[in-house]
């Protein structure tokens, strides 16, 4: 058998008296695209950071493609919520300061690399804007352009729309799922269930630090029975303006 | 010589001391206070308590202790320094005690996730300091730090006691010689504050430099 490209074993984080993550296990092929879905504190971030290094484990292991990953060596990416950009550089400096300083490329080289990846997240005529001068989504789409540069292998997205209003989460999202058609893995935190149930291929929802469903996008939002999971997806879709209030439960299969 | 010009010549033999020693302590003041900051953010836990037991000590006691003490008991633990190098060790040490802890302020105010994304795409910790926190924070420390050296180039009078020849010691020299205290006190008071505003002011200019250079606005 050979060894998954994300492989995370037995994953436990605990800090004080809080379980923030029970026991996970996951695996993710390359290529794949997984929405993690499931109510606050659930332990989705803590799972993305875990993965990303970020954050230590209390028990469990993680590999990425056979090696436990280390923050900066390159093989994991990250997408903030809050974008996390550098306030005082441009846009365009943001995304070639670490290919300067960690990829080593030359300031000339950085620059046409930082502008390829604008341009691919169509940004590439406001280069020269600081992120105050850019709106939300324009600023997650230098963040997603700043993680690409730098060729990760898998790029974990940390709800990366919740603090955007709902023509820019449309236009963050957009890049996502392009980037998804390109066949990179990635591991998608998200509450825009419509996204997820269109972009990832698989759907995990989580609840207590625990993976409850883990299966195909499709029938995990239609078919999966497990009552936690309908109850959470039954709430949003009371909240969808135009879809008709269910008289009852959704049930499987419905 | 009058009164007045042997004033202003001990102004103007003061003063130089007195501006040098100033920016000098200020000087290394800023780099030992970014270095402690920067110890005592991400060292580990033990650095961060000897650290703060150091800068508490030297906040707790009075400068003109700190200087007598170094100055003139020095010697007995083999630290036998002319005044002014001893003024301008003192003088740094103190500034560094304060600097390290607007700095400390300054690292604990910008969100973590900055720290978090240069890690990921694979920023040292130092390049992390030098080419994102430091110049991030550049802006919000500054009247901080302006505010911390307008103190210090007061400060510097009591480097007179140590003998160090600055320019309270060379002008109350002068009091101390023609019973004129009024005069010559009055000297200081305006030599002293006419550096101060002049340190406001190139502060100032400094504020928009680094606005400049980290908004990309004036």
């Amino acid at each position: 058998m050979t060894q998954p490209f994300l492989l995370a074993e037995r994953l436990e984080r605990r800090v004080g008296d809080t379980q923030i993550l029970a026991g996970i296990d996951l695996s993710v092929e390359k290529g794949e695209v997984v929405g993690l879905i499931g109510p606050s504190g659930s332990g989705k971030s803590s799972l993305l950071r875990c993965i990303a290094g970020l954050d230590p484990l209390t028990g469990g292991r993680v590999l990425v493609e056979g090696r436990v990953p280390a923050p900066g060596d390159g093989i994991v990416g990250m997408v903030f919520q809050q974008f996390n950009l550098w306030p005082h550089l441009t846009a365009q400096e943001n995304v070639a300061l670490a290919l300067r300083l960690a990829r080593k490329k030359s300031r000339a080289e950085a620059a046409d690399r930082a502008r390829a990846m604008l341009d691919r997240v169509g940004l590439l005529k406001l280069a020269d804007r600081r992120p105050a001068q850019l709106s939300g989504g324009q600023q997650q789409r230098v963040a997603i352009a700043r993680t690409l540069a730098v060729e990760p292998h898998l790029i974990l997205f940390d709800e990366p729309t919740a603090s955007l209003d709902p023509e820019l989460t449309t236009e963050v999202l957009d890049v996502i799922r392009g980037l998804a058609e390109t066949g990179l893995t990635m591991l998608v935190v998200s509450h825009e269930m419509g996204f997820v149930a269109s972009v990832a291929s698989r759907a995990v929802f989580l609840d207590h630090g625990k993976v409850l469903v883990d299966g195909p996008a499709r029938s995990v939002f239609r078919d999966a029975a497990e009552p936690r999971l309908r109850r959470f997806l039954a709430t949003y879709l009371q909240r969808v303006a135009w879809a008709p209030e269910p008289a009852t439960p959704v049930t499987p299969g419905a | 010589m009058s009164i007045a010009a042997e004033t202003l010549w001990a102004v103007a033999r003061g003063l130089p001391l007195t501006v040098g020693i100033w920016l000098a302590s200020v000087a290394t003041g800023l780099v030992a206070g970014v270095l402690v900051a920067c110890a005592r953010h991400f060292g580990p836990r033990p650095v961060n308590g000897l650290l703060l037991a150091l800068v508490e000590i030297v906040r707790g006691v009075p400068f003109v202790v700190q200087a007598f003490l170094l100055y003139y008991g020095g010697p007995f633990i083999g630290l036998d320094l002319t005044p002014i190098l001893a003024g301008w060790l003192a003088l740094s040490v103190y500034a560094a005690a304060y600097f390290s802890e607007v700095f400390r302020g300054g690292f604990a105010a910008i969100p973590p996730g900055h720290t978090e994304a240069a890690r990921l795409l694979g920023l040292t910790t130092r390049q992390t300091i030098t080419r994102i926190l430091l110049p991030e924070m550049a802006l919000s420390v500054l009247p901080a730090l302006a505010n911390l050296a307008v103190i210090l180039i007061k400060e510097t009078a009591i480097l007179s006691i140590i003998t160090v020849p600055e320019l309270t010691f060379t002008v109350s020299g002068v009091g101390s010689a023609t019973f004129a205290f009024a005069q010559t006190m009055t000297a200081l008071a305006l030599s002293y504050w006419l550096l101060v505003e002049l340190t406001a002011y190139g502060a100032r200019r400094l504020e928009r430099g680094i606005a400049r250079a980290t908004l990309g606005t004036a």
